[in-house]
């Protein structure tokens, strides 16, 4: 399958004083995004999970050159847009768009939605009647009334406001599109309709996605391979059923054994591995494999070098010394 | 306290009925809350569960006397708590009584924390309101004990700190060591983990269960997670529209639920099992509580409304079913077989949200 994205070492480092630093001491980095490797396939869907702080929004919007990368290489469609300018980016937009969380924040309360959904293909340069048209056939196909066109979001349901804003990024064909958490802020009976919507929009316009979520259940329900970061590094990646039905990491399962199961008879029969502590500050991350201070596996090594990721089958691989070492050793 | 006495397990702790709450907004007056009635019994979790506007938060504000003055007002009801009825006592009795018999933990720690106030002092005010004999020292040392209590390590020298620098987990153990502070006989939760990871989730929802077992306490939790409910719950109450629309203990809820509602939020819920198919959703929205459809709330939404008119013209009365099941349906004995069809014939019909 050729690769619609491919990301190598890529960092965003963000400068971050402390209020203990004094103004001539060099300044400390925030390590958000911190040597992270992916690549997207035509047609698939990546699901970033991670906690808050993991750093799967900045990831997002540093693939997307919303940030500029600190180190590392992005390959949009074969053509590296590391380098690319604003101005060079902006043809090279149409085929990356993006989605956000928030539906009441990312559309602009004082535009009418044609004129939300129609503003992509204005920067692309589409003539007014066939922006017309288009944003006519995006409302139909994101389940909206096309005569909606002229009303204004806050008229809109949240559920809705998500449907415009989908019609909004997917109105320029893109190849890419990111989503960051698009169904956290809906009531679960719409966050249904949004996931199915999404599937069925990638099924029929071989898109990729990027999809950003906390949520292990509804990733379950959308993608095909799962990366789940823990400050700023991918820890494990690899097909879907591998992470959710096979974890190496165990962040993964202690995260999978985190989520609450829908089975009252079920409480206390499970054996949950509930984490002490909470994730440790990025601004002052431990040594060696990050997630050692909460690991009840890690050994003299994990606090001295960090951990690589490395494959344990064809679709599986994983950021662990003590999971990726060789049975005979364990 | 009589209300102490009340506690042992299972007996009657806070009984409301008719609770209606009436809210003015710009384009007419809504309620929010109708006619809601419920009993919480000593020693339970009560889990209350509905989507955004159901009802959940405003009936628990009312209850605690916390609705904005002016715009919204309870127009009818009781609930009594040990004797007092909550909703008729003097704004100055209430306010004796919160944190005192009754508390609450907020959703979102960071703004129910006083920002510029250190955390012992905070937790030394929640116990110092009802022990005013208690001296600097006294409070102090019942302060630590709290934090150490929800498992604050070195909470001597946590004291000392503002909630900025806490996580949103610690400062959520420190709500819940506010609202434990003087025993209450009820703590009322409203979405105490729905800001926090699902790591921090697990952690805070077993401090809980300890909290209660500890301190003996009856919770009513709010929450639109039913995953969160089937963690803690013993019985629970959905809402919709403002008006209880099933109750019954956790497991029949999962098992047998008995109002179309609850059956459809059970199957639109994401599930971690199973096989990955097309997901069954609940078709249109939540109604517009200016304009609620005639009869049942839930008939625009609703598998069993099709063609059955007493769905469209009367609103159904909450029914006891076998085994303390409640349920507002006209066809409670329906929704079984309803929800086993296949996925697809839920999804026909009813607008999109």
């Amino acid at each position: 399958m050729p690769r619609i994205l491919e990301v190598t070492g890529l960092k965003k480092h963000f400068p971050h004083r402390s209020r203990n630093t004094l103004p001539w001491r060099p300044r400390t980095m925030v390590k958000s995004v911190d040597g992270v490797d992916l690549d997207l396939e035509v047609g698939e869907t990546l699901a970033i999970v991670g906690e808050s702080g993991s750093g799967k929004t900045t990831l997002a919007r540093t693939v997307l050159k919303l940030y500029e990368p600190t180190a590392g290489r992005i390959v949009l469609d074969g053509a590296d847009i590391t380098e690319h300018s604003l101005r060079r980016m902006t043809p090279i937009r149409r085929n990356m768009q993006m989605v956000f969380q928030d539906p009441v924040g990312s559309l602009n309360p004082r535009a009418e939605v044609a004129a939300i959904v129609e503003e992509p293909l204005r920067v692309q340069g589409m003539r007014p009647a066939e922006r017309r048209r288009r944003v006519a056939e995006m409302l139909e196909l994101v389940g909206l009334n096309p005569g909606y066109g002229s009303r204004y979001p806050h008229e809109f349901s949240g559920g809705q406001r998500q449907r415009i804003a989908i019609a909004r990024a997917l109105s320029v064909d893109p190849k890419l599109v990111v989503l960051d958490e698009p169904v956290s802020a809906l009531d679960v009976s719409i966050q249904a309709q949004i996931i199915n919507l999404l599937v069925e929009l990638r099924r029929e316009l071989s898109m990729s996605y990027l999809f950003i979520s906390h949520d292990l259940g509804v990733v379950r329900q959308i993608a095909d391979r799962i990366a789940v970061m823990y400050l700023g590094r991918i820890v494990e990646e690899g097909a879907r059923d591998d992470v959710l039905l096979a974890p190496k990491h165990p962040y993964t399962q202690a995260l999978l054994s985190a989520v609450p199961i829908d089975n009252p008879a079920l409480r206390g029969v499970r054996r949950r591995r509930v984490l002490a502590g909470d994730t440790p500050n990025p601004a002052n991350p431990p040594t060696g494999c990050p997630f050692r201070t909460r690991c009840w596996l890690a050994t003299d090594t994990c606090a001295t070098t960090a951990p690589e990721l490395l494959s344990v089958s064809p679709t599986q691989r994983v950021s662990c010394h003590v999971a990726t070492e060789p049975p005979q050793t364990r | 306290m009589a209300i102490r006495q009340q506690q042992e397990r299972g007996a009657p702790v806070l009984e409301v009925r008719d609770l209606t709450v009436e809210i003015r907004t710009k384009r007419g007056t809504i309620t929010p809350v109708d006619r809601l009635s419920f009993t919480l019994r000593g020693g339970e979790v009560l889990g209350l569960v509905g989507e955004s506007g159901s009802g959940k938060s405003v009936s628990m504000m009312a209850l605690m006397g916390l609705l904005p003055a002016g715009a919204a007002r309870v127009t009818s009801g009781t609930a009594f708590l040990g004797g007092t009825d909550l909703l008729s006592v003097s704004p100055k009795r209430l306010n004796s009584m919160r944190g005192g018999v009754v508390s609450m933990v907020f959703q979102d720690p960071m703004s129910a924390l006083n920002p510029v106030m250190r955390v012992g002092d905070q937790v030394m005010e929640a116990v110092r309101v009802h022990h005013r004999g208690l001296g600097r020292k006294g409070l102090r040392a019942r302060a630590v004990e709290l934090l150490e209590l929800v498992g604050i390590t070195d909470a001597g020298e946590r004291m000392n700190a503002y909630p900025h620098e806490f996580s949103g987990g610690m400062r959520q153990r420190v709500m819940i060591a506010m609202a434990a502070a003087n025993e209450p006989a009820v703590i009322i939760a409203d979405e105490p983990t729905t800001a926090l990871d699902v790591t921090v989730q697990a952690q805070i929802l077993e401090l809980l269960q300890d909290m209660k077992e500890r301190i003996g306490s009856a919770i009513i939790l709010i929450t639109h997670d039913l995953g969160v409910i089937a963690e803690i719950a013993d019985r629970v109450m959905v809402m919709y529209a403002g008006g209880k629309v099933e109750e019954a203990a956790v497991q029949p809820i999962f098992d047998a639920p008995r109002h179309p509602y609850t059956a459809s939020l059970l199957a639109s819920m994401p599930k971690l099992s199973g096989a990955v198919t097309t997901m069954r959703t609940i078709p249109g929205a939540p109604p517009d509580l200016l304009a609620l459809p005639q009869g049942c709330r839930f008939n625009p939404r609703c598998p069993l409304a099709d063609g059955r008119t007493e769905c469209h013209t009367r609103a159904p009365e909450l029914v006891h079913l076998d085994g303390g099941q409640q349920s507002a349906c006209h066809f409670p004995a329906e929704v079984e077989k309803a929800f086993s069809r296949s996925s697809d014939q839920i999804e026909e019909g009813g607008e999109r949200a």
